[in-house]
């Protein structure tokens, strides 16, 4: 690890502008900066390092006007753990809970799990030993070539086939969470809506306060599966997060996410489209599954995420019939 | 008259089980000498390279740099990386020849491990890069790169081994099935990696901290490479946090480490990282076997035929040993072939180190013919228990085979084989889309021989200090042989106080690997015991006015067999003399057919819809003749069945195609399973006695004859529950989903 400035940040607005104009870093729980930052896997090397957690009152789960709002530096096992978010937002509970390994959660934050870089072993090989093009733009994908297993199955980014592996990010995508920055409320839609190599729409100088979530209709539920070799500490090899909406048997609004199988959050749109006016059966479920990969464009090694995403996509929506929250 | 033994068989706690859950136990890594500097190992980022050139001088410019060693600066001697390999020395300490990405190019030592590790990246090296190969299969080939730039072939030794005639047992066979079957490199994965710390005195004594299986082994190498007599080296290796015979090599940090020491006038401290432990320690070797086998419709077996290509990677270690002795491990030699062909090549490739893993070559060999009889015994439709009997008669109507009946009959009552099985392909449960199955394999496996050697002194109040030279990595050995010390002479165990591995005290041990310790460290330490009570019975004889054949020993006192009541205590006799018991020599090489012998059986559910396959149970007989500690034995068990699990279904080395470089040497990429992921495991332990044995209490070695089988177990298992008999490790979900058509 190389030498650097550490900031002590004691409100946003001071974080905010110890990040302008240099090649800042903010630190929250540090899970995923630190190891980018030993292994030296980052393009330019911080140089400053804005630390979070001492700003006050970001740590916290409260329910205001049919909102849930969770402070960005909330750990991912206060969100696991909420009576709250276990009954009415099941889904991301689940979600957080299926996170890491039980002291990253301690440490992990909501705030820096959807904003966590992409998952490639090359992008991730330490002293950037492959000359990666999400680094230097006259780079390669070394993916494309080498050893695709746990790559995108649905394209790549401006040639780029790394994957976002957050966990929660599809729940709360789900869940049609909005994200207040130091600057603005976005959609978690409109947050992960980039189209090149950045992970989010966030600025360098713009930092995630807080996460808003609408309280679900009636007749709302939901489910979330991660699939993965352990039942603890990896990054998914796919997950999913579906929210579904039920009125007299019949799904009226769906939203369904599956995550690790593209660049950011995929939107199971095609799925959504398929359920939609049905109700859930094992054969509806099965086409809405078949819906979501319909799409997908794999690489040599990976054609069996495409199996799994259409697998997860059926089995959540088939958990939707049975697991109930809401009002 | 059978005495009641009062500490051997028992579950008692380890001895330094305190030390170690409470953190006072030193391993290596907690050693902190003053002035001590710390050693980093720059490692090639080239699969195959020679160094053109290279300069150390702006790392040594660097503040708090103290040295820097290249292969210029190490001794100009050949060797071998595993003392036990003999005629073979393919290694320096550090060269101008790079064979893997990983490999050692050279050692900066710094006042912190910061300042080392940020002062390789300084290194200047330029390299020339060489063809390289990977894969065993290519480099077998005339035509491939080689490997050791000058040498004339990849194969670095080929062993034959036939009996009887092929071509009639092929002949006389109704079937013959032939299969590739390919199993992967795996890591030992120990908690604590590789760590040592070298310091030199003014009169040119080194002392030297290792976590290693062969303290005398390192000695006798740092002898011969640093040309220091024996005497003058002392190697502790107290505490170890696991080994699994990945610590069974001389690996070139130690070397560095002495020699950076001895120029720096300070001690000097590696520690691996995880990333390090991953890329140079040794690995199990990847094999691909070609094996042919022939069989009468009635299962009995007429011809075997089997290829060995085994992947020592880039230096010999026990590469060509274990070749050499491929068939004759596991399970195979029990199957009753009369005609039968064996060719093992071993070979180099650009890729990490192969060296010992727990089992040996075992585990490796077992599965490839497992795999082809288990088609075969399905192909003739004959029940896989009944074939495997049939086939299996170590001793026809002897201890052996009602060893190996009785592991099978409690194994197969326990997990309910009879009431769950309906036959090969058909799944014992079907849930859905996931379907559950059942399958099972026998064991057996040698425990090894060699030089051992122990010290029982018996303190003047009666209290015993035993030395042993064997190494204790958490196995809880030094608990068993304290437990045959006390047994021997009467006195609890917490009166007897273990040192283990320091080879300026404690006697010499050929090693802690090969299922051996419990034998040969016990043998010599019951023998050792048995010597001191021989001498406190002849100080006390006169004490007692008897001869010391009528004493007997109990209580912590001497008394007289035919009257107890009369004695003296241990304290007394000690008092009056100085007394040492020692015993050294080598477990004879078994000459009864009642080795470890064992039966798996697992229960997996395959999501037929995911690929992936869930442990559910396994059930895990053994017959270790006599456990000194259950609990120990049980450990043994089932810290092989969770690394057999992860062979079966999780664990590899993930190679890119292109540059070879290792894409997951971590925690986090290396599947190795945590215990949630982790079945149901139950142990039966089975303890057919024999008077033949020469071990204590006929006790038979158990640290690797539990991970011989559950990896064939589970394959059987998957087998019965998709169909599908998968003939390449691991086996993972996409393999899983491929093989059903679904990816």
């Amino acid at each position: 690890m190389k030498k650097f400035k550490h900031v002590n940040a004691i409100t946003i607005a001071e974080a905010v502008s110890a990040l302008s104009g240099s090649k800042a870093k903010v630190i929250a729980g540090g899970t995923d900066l630190l190891s980018t930052m030993k292994n030296e896997i980052l393009s330019t090397y911080p140089e400053v390092i804005v630390n979070l957690k001492t700003i006050p009152d970001l740590d916290y789960i409260k329910e205001e006007g049919g909102t849930l709002k969770i402070g960005a530096l909330t750990s991912l096992a206060d969100v696991a753990e909420n009576t709250s978010i276990k009954s009415k937002y099941t889904v991301l509970a689940k979600a957080a809970r299926r996170t890491a390994s039980p002291h990253i959660r301690e440490m992990g934050t909501i705030g820096g799990n959807i904003c966590q870089l992409n998952r490639c072993w090359y992008f991730r090989s330490p002293n950037n030993r492959f000359d990666c093009l999400r680094k230097n733009p006259a780079g390669l994908c070394y993916a494309l070539t080498g050893d695709n297993r746990y790559h995108s199955i649905f394209g790549a980014a401006s040639g780029c086939i790394a994957v976002n592996p957050s966990d929660t990010a599809p729940a709360l995508m789900a869940l049609d969470a909005k994200i207040k920055t130091s600057k603005r409320t976005i959609s978690i839609e409109e947050f992960f809506t980039v189209d090149n190599v950045k992970m989010t729409v966030l600025d360098d100088d713009e930092i995630v306060t807080e996460i808003q979530i609408p309280e679900p209709d009636a007749g709302t539920k939901s489910a979330f599966i991660k699939f993965a070799l352990r039942k603890s500490m990896n990054f998914p090899i796919v997950n999913c997060a579906s929210v579904i909406t039920n009125g007299a048997g019949i799904v009226s609004v769906a939203r369904i996410y599956l995550n690790a199988v593209y660049y950011t959050p995929y939107r199971a749109t095609a799925a959504e489209e398929a359920i939609a006016g049905k109700s859930i059966s094992e054969s509806t479920a099965e086409d809405a599954g078949s819906a979501a990969v319909s799409g997908a464009k794999a690489v040599p090694k990976n054609k069996y995420k495409v199996q799994i995403a259409k697998t997860l996509v059926k089995r959540t929506i088939l958990a939707c019939n049975v697991m109930s929250h809401g009002k | 008259m059978v005495k009641e033994l009062s500490v051997v068989g028992k579950r008692v706690p380890l001895v330094d089980a305190q030390a170690r859950v409470t953190g006072t136990a030193k391993y290596t890594t907690d050693v902190q000498l003053e002035g001590m500097l710390y050693g980093k190992i720059l490692k090639s980022p080239y699969a195959h390279a020679k160094i053109v050139s290279i300069d150390t001088s702006k790392a040594e410019a660097l503040p708090g740099v103290k040295l820097t060693l290249t292969y210029r600066d190490v001794p100009k001697i050949q060797y071998v990386s595993n003392p036990q390999t003999v005629g073979i020395a393919d290694m320096y300490v550090l060269e101008d020849e790079v064979r893997c990405v990983g490999d050692e190019v050279a050692l900066v030592v710094a006042e912190s491990e910061d300042i080392a590790r940020e002062a390789t990246k300084l290194v200047d090296i330029k390299y020339e890069t060489l063809p390289a190969v990977f894969d065993p299969e290519e480099a077998i080939k005339p035509e491939a790169p080689k490997v050791h730039t000058g040498s004339e072939s990849n194969i670095l030794s080929t062993t034959v081994e036939e009996w009887g005639d092929l071509e009639k047992g092929f002949g006389e066979a109704d079937i013959i099935q032939e299969d590739t079957i390919k199993v992967q490199r795996v890591s030992p994965v120990p908690l604590e990696p590789h760590a040592c710390v070298a310091t030199w005195d003014k009169s040119g004594n080194l002392t030297v901290w290792e976590t290693t299986q062969i303290p005398f082994g390192a000695r006798q190498w740092l002898s011969k490479i640093l040309d220091v007599p024996l005497n003058k080296i002392r190697i502790i290796s107290r505490y170890v946090g696991g080994a699994f015979g990945g610590k069974n090599d001389v690996s070139r940090y130690l070397f560095l480490a002495a020699l950076a020491s001895r120029k720096a006038h300070k001690p000097v401290k590696i520690v691996y990282n995880r990333e390090d432990e991953f890329l140079l320690a040794p690995t199990r070797h990847p094999m691909v076997f070609d094996v042919k086998i022939g069989a009468k419709n009635d299962g009995a077996i007429t011809a075997m035929q089997i290829k060995a290509i085994v992947d020592t990677g880039n230096i010999a270690s026990v590469g060509p040993a274990q070749t050499a002795v491929l068939p004759f491990l596991g399970i195979v030699p029990q199957y009753i072939h009369p005609n039968f062909k064996y060719e093992g090549y071993c070979v180099y490739t650009n890729y990490l180190n192969s060296g010992s893993y727990r089992g040996w070559g075992a585990p490796e060999i077992s599965f490839a013919i497992e795999s082809v009889l288990s088609t075969i015994a399905q192909k003739l439709d004959i029940d896989p228990i009944e074939f495997r009997l049939k086939n299996i008669i170590p001793d026809p109507g002897g201890a052996a085979s009602v060893s190996l009946q009785e592991c099978v009959t409690k194994g197969t009552a326990k997990i309910g084989w009879y009431e769950k099985w309906k036959g090969y392909v058909t799944p014992v449960e079907v849930n859905g889309s996931k379907k559950r199955g059942i399958g099972m394999a026998l064991t057996k496996h040698d425990y090894g021989i060699g030089l051992s050697s122990a010290i029982v002194k018996i303190n003047e109040d009666g209290s015993v200090h035993f030395l042993t030279g064997t190494m204790d990595p958490g196995t809880g050995s030094n608990t068993s042989q304290a437990q045959l010390v006390a047994e021997e002479l009467k006195v609890p165990l917490e009166n007897v106080t273990v040192t283990n591995t320091d080879t300026e005290t404690t006697p010499y041990d050929l090693g802690s690997y090969g299922s051996r310790t419990i034998c040969a460290g016990g043998t010599v330490a019951k023998a050792a015991a048995a010597k001191a009570k021989h001498k406190l019975f002849e100080i006390a004889a006169p004490m007692l006015d008897v001869t010391s054949d009528a004493l007997d020993i109990g209580d912590g006192r001497v008394f007289i067999s035919a009257e107890p009541e009369k004695g003296v205590s241990i304290a007394e006799v000690a008092s009056k003399s100085v007394i040492i018991g020692e015993a050294s020599g080598s477990v004879l090489p078994e000459t009864s057919a009642l080795q470890s012998l064992g039966a798996q059986f697992a229960e997996v559910e395959v999501d037929t819809e995911t690929g992936q396959v869930e442990v559910l149970k396994m059930v895990a007989v053994h017959d270790v003749g006599k456990a000194i500690n259950p609990e120990c034995v049980e450990g043994q068990i089932v810290g092989c069945i969770k690394q057999g699990i992860g062979y079966a279904l999780s664990e590899e080395f993930i190679r890119d195609p292109e540059t070879g470089a290792t894409l997951n040497p971590s925690y986090l990429g290396y599947e190795v399973y945590s215990w949630l992921d982790m079945p149901k495991i139950d142990c039966i332990i089975v303890e057919t006695t024999d008077p033949n044995r020469l071990t204590p209490y006929g006790c038979r070695g158990v640290g690797e004859p539990p991970l011989t089988t559950p990896h064939t177990a589970i394959i059987n298992a998957i087998h019965n529950a998709i169909g599908i008999r998968f003939k390449e490790l691991p086996v993972t979900p996409d393999k899983v989903l491929r093989a059903l058509g679904k990816a």
